[in-house]
C-alpha cells in the first residue's frame, strides 16, 4: 500500500502537469513528409539485394539512442545543477 | 370403601383421556387438512435475457424472487413487473402469467425464487416451494492461482457473460483483456460490472468500468485497463454488457483472459508474530501487477499532443523505413549471381558496417564529458 500510493501520487501530479496538453488536439506531420519518407523507402529498399539496408537501419537506431540517452543524461544532470547548493 | 373409590377414579381417568383425544382430534384436524394440500407445480425457465417465464400461468398463491434466502424474512411482496432493486427483487402474481426480470443487481448463492400457498405476507410458510436460483449461472468460471482464458459466444445485446472466482488466499490485481475475434463490426461501448459476494461494487469501489471503443475493428480490439482490486475469502464476478443493441451477426465471441498477480498470505498462527510481520510487509510493499497501466494510457494520450505528436509522427514514419516495402523499381535478379556473389557481399558489408559502428562508438566515448 505505501508503494501504491507513493505510485499513485506521482501519476496524479503528472496527470495535472499535463491537463493542458490533454486539451489540445491530436497533432501529425503534414502529409507531404510523411509521403517523402515513405517515397524514399521505396527507392532504397530494391537495393536491399546488395546492401544490408536492416544492418544500416538497425546501426543508424543505435546511434540516436545513445544520443538520446547522453542528451537525457546531461538534461537530468543540469537540472540538479539549478538546485542550490548543489554545484 | 375404599376400594370403590380406587376403582371410581380409574374411571374418571379413562373418561378423561377420552376427552382429551377426542379435542385433540377435533382441533389437528384442519392443520391435518393444511398438510395435506396439493401443491400447485409450476415449470419456469429463465432465457438470455434474465427473464423468468412460468408454465402453467399461475392461478393462485403468490411468487417472489428473495435475496436473502428460502425463508423470505421480508415482509413486502412486490406487485409491480419491474421489481425495485433491493432485498425482494421479484414480483408478487396472483393470477395470470408473464415473464418477469430478473434482477441483475442481486443474484447469487442466497437467491431463491418461492411459490407460496399458504399465505401471502412474504414470509414462506408450510407447504410453500422455493428454489434456488441464481440468475446468470450459466457460465462460471473457477480461477486458478494464475488467472483463466475462456471465449464467450455473445447470445444478445445485454449480458454477455458472467463468471464466479473465488478467491481463497489470493490477493491481488485482476486485469480483464477482451480480444474480439470477428474481423469486422462496430460497437459503441462494453460495461464492464465487477460483483463482490453477489452484490455488484461499482459504486462502492473506484474502478474503472466503462470502456469504450468507437468503430473499433475487432480483429485488433484489445482492453486491459480493467482492474479490480481481489480481497480474500470473498467471490467475484465480472459482467460484461454492451452498451448499446447489437446483433449476432456483428459479434460472436469475446476472448476473456483474466490475469492477476496474486499474493499468497500466510495463515498465521495466534502467536506467531513473526507470520504477522511477514504478511504486513506484503500489504505495504506489494505492488499490483497493472499499478503502472495508467502512466501507459496517459502516455498513449499524450503522444499524439502538441508537441509531443510531431515527433511521434515522425518517428512513426522512420520506423516504416525497412527493407521490405514494395519498391518504386525491381532490379533484376538472377539467383546463382545473387547466391554466390551478392549474398556473401551483403554478409560482408554487414559485419563491416557493424565494426565500423563499434570504432565510431569508441571515438564518441572518447569525446564524452560527464
Amino acid at each position: 500500500m505505501i508503494l501504491i500510493g507513493i505510485i499513485n501520487t506521482i501519476y496524479a501530479i503528472v496527470y495535472v502537469i499535463t491537463s493542458p496538453l490533454r486539451l489540445l488536439p491530436d497533432v501529425t506531420l503534414p502529409t507531404n513528409y510523411l509521403n517523402s519518407i515513405a517515397s524514399a523507402n521505396s527507392y532504397i529498399s530494391p537495393f536491399n539485394m546488395i546492401i544490408p539496408i536492416n544492418t544500416i537501419l538497425d546501426i543508424i537506431n543505435l546511434f540516436v539512442l545513445i544520443e538520446i540517452a547522453y542528451l537525457t543524461y546531461k538534461f537530468i544532470m543540469w537540472l540538479i545543477r539549478r538546485i542550490p547548493t548543489q554545484s | 370403601m375404599e376400594q370403590t373409590t380406587q376403582k371410581r377414579k380409574i374411571k374418571y381417568s379413562y373418561i378423561i383421556i377420552g376427552v382429551l383425544v377426542g379435542l385433540f382430534c377435533l382441533i389437528q384436524a384442519p392443520f391435518s387438512s393444511a398438510l395435506s394440500t396439493t401443491r400447485d407445480i409450476y415449470n419456469f425457465s429463465i432465457d438470455t435475457n434474465n427473464h423468468i417465464t412460468f408454465t402453467p400461468n399461475i392461478t393462485s398463491g403468490r411468487l417472489a424472487i428473495c435475496a436473502d434466502g428460502p425463508t423470505c424474512a421480508s415482509t413486502l411482496w412486490y406487485t409491480d413487473i419491474n421489481p425495485p432493486q433491493n432485498t425482494i427483487i421479484g414480483a408478487s402474481v396472483s393470477g395470470g402469467s408473464g415473464s418477469y426480470l430478473c434482477d441483475t443487481n442481486k443474484e447469487g448463492n442466497n437467491v431463491y425464487l418461492i411459490f407460496s400457498n399458504s399465505d401471502g405476507n412474504g414470509q414462506t410458510g408450510t407447504g410453500d416451494y422455493y428454489y434456488p436460483l441464481a440468475c446468470n449461472s450459466s457460465i462460471w468460471h473457477t480461477v486458478s492461482s494464475d488467472g483463466f482464458n475462456t471465449t464467450i459466444t455473445l447470445p444478445n445485446s445485454t449480458l454477455v457473460s458472467s463468471g464466479y472466482n473465488y478467491v481463497g488466499d489470493n490477493f491481488g490485481d485482476i486485469n480483464i483483456k477482451m480480444t474480439g475475434a470477428n474481423s469486422s463490426g462496430l460497437f459503441n461501448q462494453f460495461l464492464i460490472d465487477v460483483w463482490k459476494d453477489g452484490e455488484k461494487i461499482n459504486a462502492n469501489y473506484s474502478i474503472p468500468i466503462s470502456l469504450s471503443c468507437s468503430n473499433c475493428d475487432l480483429a485488433n480490439f484489445n482492453i486491459s485497463d480493467t482492474r479490480a482490486i481481489l480481497y480474500r475469502y470473498h467471490q467475484y464476478k465480472f459482467t460484461i454488457k454492451m452498451s448499446s443493441t447489437i446483433t449476432d451477426s456483428i459479434i460472436k465471441e469475446i476472448n476473456i483472459d483474466w490475469d492477476y498477480t496474486a499474493i499468497i498470505y500466510e495463515e498465521c498462527a495466534t502467536t506467531d508474530i513473526a507470520c504477522y510481520i511477514r504478511n504486513g510487509l506484503k500489504w505495504a510493499f506489494f505492488v499490483p501487477a497493472g499499478s503502472f497501466d495508467d502512466f501507459l494510457i496517459l502516455k498513449s494520450t499524450i503522444e499524439n499532443k502538441p508537441p509531443f505528436g510531431y515527433l511521434t509522427s515522425a518517428i512513426n514514419s522512420l520506423l516504416g523505413l525497412n527493407n521490405t516495402t514494395t519498391g518504386a523499381f525491381t532490379l533484376q535478379q538472377v539467383t546463382p549471381i545473387t547466391d554466390t556473389i551478392f549474398t556473401p557481399i551483403k554478409n560482408g558489408l554487414s559485419w563491416f558496417f557493424y565494426f565500423l559502428f563499434i570504432f565510431a562508438l569508441i571515438k564518441r566515448f572518447k569525446d564524452i564529458q560527464i
